[in-house]
C-alpha cells in the first residue's frame, strides 16, 4: 500500500530536518565556542585595565610609578598584545569556528583538540603578559611576547586550522559562500604571517636594518589578513540572516575578497615612509595601500546597501546594531588608512596620536564591535539561553560606541595638531607635550566609558551562562518590534 | 639585508601566488557560474523564501 505525501508535507519535513541539523551543529560547537568566548572576555577585561593604566599614565605619570612592572613601557605593550592575541584572536576563532560549521553544514569534530588549542592560546597569552610585565618584552611592536609565548600561540593555532579544513572537506556541494572564502583564507594567512615573523625576528633574528620592514609588514597584515577577513565573514553572514534578504551584490562581494587576497599582502612598508629604505619598497606599499580602495568600496557598497534594506532593525536587534556600527567603521578606517599612506598626509600624522586613533577605529570600532555583535548572535544559539537583560546590552552598546567615537575624535584632532607642531621648528618639544595633555585626558575618559561597556557585557555573559536553558524563548530585543 | 628582504618578498609573492591558484581552482570547479545564486548559500532550506518573513532578532 503506497502512502501519498503532499509537496507541502515534504517541504515541512525538509524544513524540520534543516532546523534539527542546525541544532545538532550548534550542540557540537557549544563547548569549544564557549571556551573561546569566555577566554576572550577574560583577556578583554585584563586588556581594558591595562589600557586604562597606560592611558592615565600619559597625563598623570606619577600613577603607580613605584612598581617596575606597572611602568608605561610595560603596561602599554601588555595591553596591545592581550587585546590582539587574547581578546580579538580568541573571539575571532570562536566566531570563525561557529560560522564555518553553519556554512559548511558540517558538525565540529574532535572538539577535544579545540579545547587543547584554547588552553595553549591562554597559556601563551598568560606567559606573554607575565613576560612583558616582568621586563622580557621583545620590544618589537605587535610581537612583544617573549619566545615561549609565541611558540605556544603558534602551536595552539594548529588544531584550529585542522578544524577549519575538516569542516571545509565535509561541506555540502554547491557555491562556497563568500564568508567561507574569507574564513578559509584567514585561517591560513594568520599562522603563515605569525610563524614567518616569529622565525625571522625572534627565533633567529635577521640583521637589525631588515627588521622594521618585517615588523610593519606583519603589524599591518595581521589586521588585514586575519582580523579583517574573519570580521567581514561574520558581517556577510549576519546581515543577510538578520534581515532575511541576500546581500546586495554577490558578484561585488567576490571582487572584494579576491582583490584583498591578491593585493593586501603587499601592504605594510608605507609605515616606513621617510625611513632609510629603498624608495621602490615603500612606493610599492603605497600603491598596494591605495589599491585597497577596491575591496573596501566593494564591501562597503554590499554591506551598506544590504543593511539599508531594513535599517530600522537597529532599533530592536542587538546584533544588527553592533554590526552596522562596525561596518560603517570599516569603511571609515579603510579609507582613512589608504589616505594615510600618502606621503603628504603621512608627513603630518606619522609619530602622532592620530595613528593611535586610526588603529582604535580599526581594532575597536570595527573588529571589536563586530565581534560583540557576533557573540550576541551566536551565544544564545549554542547555549539555548537568551540574553538576560536588554538594559545591559544598551549600556554595552552606548558606552562602547560613544566611547570609541569620542576616543578617535580626540586623538585624531589632537594628532593633527601634534603633527603640525612637530613640523614647526619654532615650537619647543616640551610645549607640544603640554599642549597634548587635554587630548590625552579625553582619551582616558573615553577609555573609561568603554571599560564600563565591557563590564556590562561580561555581566550579561556570565548571567546568561548561569541561567537555565529556555528552549524556544523569545529573543531579547532592545525595543519593542513594530 | 638582502637575504631577509628577499625572504620577505618571497613570502609575499607566495601569498599572492596561492591566491591566484585558489582563484583558478574556484573557476575550474564552477564557483563563478550563476554567480548571484551564491548569495543564497547562506540560507538554509527553512529560511527561504525570504522576502516576507519576520525577523528573528
Amino acid at each position: 500500500m503506497s502512502v501519498e505525501v503532499s509537496p507541502v508535507t515534504l517541504q515541512e519535513e525538509e524544513k524540520e530536518r534543516s532546523r534539527k541539523a542546525r541544532a545538532a551543529m550548534d550542540a557540537a560547537a557549544a563547548g569549544p565556542v564557549i571556551h573561546y568566548f569566555a577566554s576572550a572576555l577574560f583577556w578583554l577585561i585584563l586588556g581594558s585595565v591595562l589600557a586604562m593604566l597606560a592611558s592615565i599614565k600619559l597625563h598623570s605619570p606619577a600613577l603607580l610609578d613605584q612598581a617596575d612592572w606597572l611602568t608605561f613601557g610595560r603596561v602599554r605593550p601588555a595591553h596591545l598584545t592581550t587585546v590582539a592575541y587574547g581578546w580579538s584572536t580568541m573571539a575571532c576563532i570562536g566566531v570563525g569556528l561557529w560560522l564555518m560549521s553553519r556554512l559548511c553544514r558540517a558538525s565540529m569534530r574532535h572538539t577535544g583538540w579545540l579545547h587543547l588549542s584554547a588552553l595553549l592560546l591562554n597559556l601563551g597569552n598568560l606567559a606573554g603578559v607575565i613576560g612583558i610585565l616582568g621586563g622580557r618584552s621583545t620590544s618589537i611592536e605587535w610581537l612583544e611576547y617573549p619566545i615561549e609565548a609565541g611558540c605556544l600561540i603558534a602551536a595552539g593555532f594548529l588544531p584550529v586550522m585542522w578544524a577549519f579544513v575538516d569542516m571545509a572537506r565535509r561541506r555540502q556541494p554547491g557555491h562556497i559562500y563568500v564568508s567561507q572564502w574569507y574564513l578559509m583564507a584567514a585561517v591560513f594567512w594568520f599562522p603563515l604571517l605569525y610563524i614567518t615573523v616569529q622565525a625571522l625576528m625572534i627565533w633567529s633574528p635577521v640583521a637589525a636594518p631588515a627588521q622594521p620592514p618585517m615588523n610593519w609588514w606583519y603589524a599591518h597584515n595581521v589586521l588585514g589578513l586575519w582580523f579583517t577577513p574573519v570580521c567581514l565573514a561574520a558581517a556577510y553572514y549576519l546581515i543577510p540572516k538578520l534581515i532575511g534578504k541576500p546581500i546586495h551584490s554577490y558578484y561585488l562581494s567576490l571582487v572584494g575578497f579576491w582583490s584583498l587576497a591578491f593585493f593586501y599582502a603587499w601592504n605594510g612598508m608605507h609605515h616606513l615612509v621617510g625611513g632609510p629604505y629603498p624608495a621602490w619598497m615603500i612606493g610599492l606599499s603605497i600603491v598596494a595601500s591605495f589599491m585597497m580602495v577596491v575591496p573596501v568600496i566593494a564591501v562597503a557598497v554590499n554591506h551598506h546597501f544590504t543593511a539599508f534594506k531594513d535599517i530600522g532593525l537597529v532599533r530592536t536587534s542587538p546584533t544588527f546594531r553592533f554590526v552596522v556600527f562596525a561596518t560603517f567603521s570599516y569603511t571609515a578606517v579603510s579609507l582613512q588608512g589608504s589616505s594615510m599612506a600618502f606621503r603628504s598626509l603621512n608627513k603630518v600624522t606619522h609619530f602622532t596620536h592620530y595613528t593611535i586613533g586610526h588603529s582604535h577605529l580599526g581594532m575597536y570600532a570595527f573588529v571589536t564591535m563586530l565581534l560583540f555583535g557576533a557573540i550576541y548572535y551566536i551565544l544564545p544559539r549554542v547555549t539555548g539561553r537568551e540574553w538576560p537583560s536588554a538594559w545591559l546590552i544598551r549600556v554595552h552598546f552606548w558606552c562602547c560606541g560613544l566611547g570609541v567615537l569620542y576616543y578617535v575624535m580626540a586623538l585624531s584632532i589632537g594628532g593633527v595638531f601634534q603633527g603640525m607642531w612637530l613640523l614647526d621648528e619654532s615650537v619647543p618639544f616640551h610645549a607640544i607635550v603640554e599642549r597634548m595633555l587635554p587630548y590625552l585626558q579625553q582619551r582616558s575618559y573615553a577609555g573609561m566609558a568603554m571599560t564600563v561597556g565591557h563590564l556590562a557585557f561580561i555581566t550579561s555573559f556570565i548571567w546568561l551562562l548561569l541561567r537555565s536553558p529556555q528552549p524556544a524563548s523569545r529573543p531579547t530585543l532592545l525595543a519593542r518590534a513594530i | 639585508m638582502v637575504i631577509p628582504i628577499t625572504l620577505l618578498l618571497l613570502t609575499v609573492s607566495g601569498l599572492t601566488i596561492s591566491a591566484v591558484l585558489a582563484f583558478w581552482w574556484a573557476g575550474s570547479t564552477g564557483q563563478f557560474q550563476e554567480i548571484e545564486r551564491g548569495a543564497l548559500a547562506v540560507f538554509d532550506a527553512d529560511e527561504m523564501p525570504l522576502e516576507e518573513e519576520g525577523h528573528e532578532r
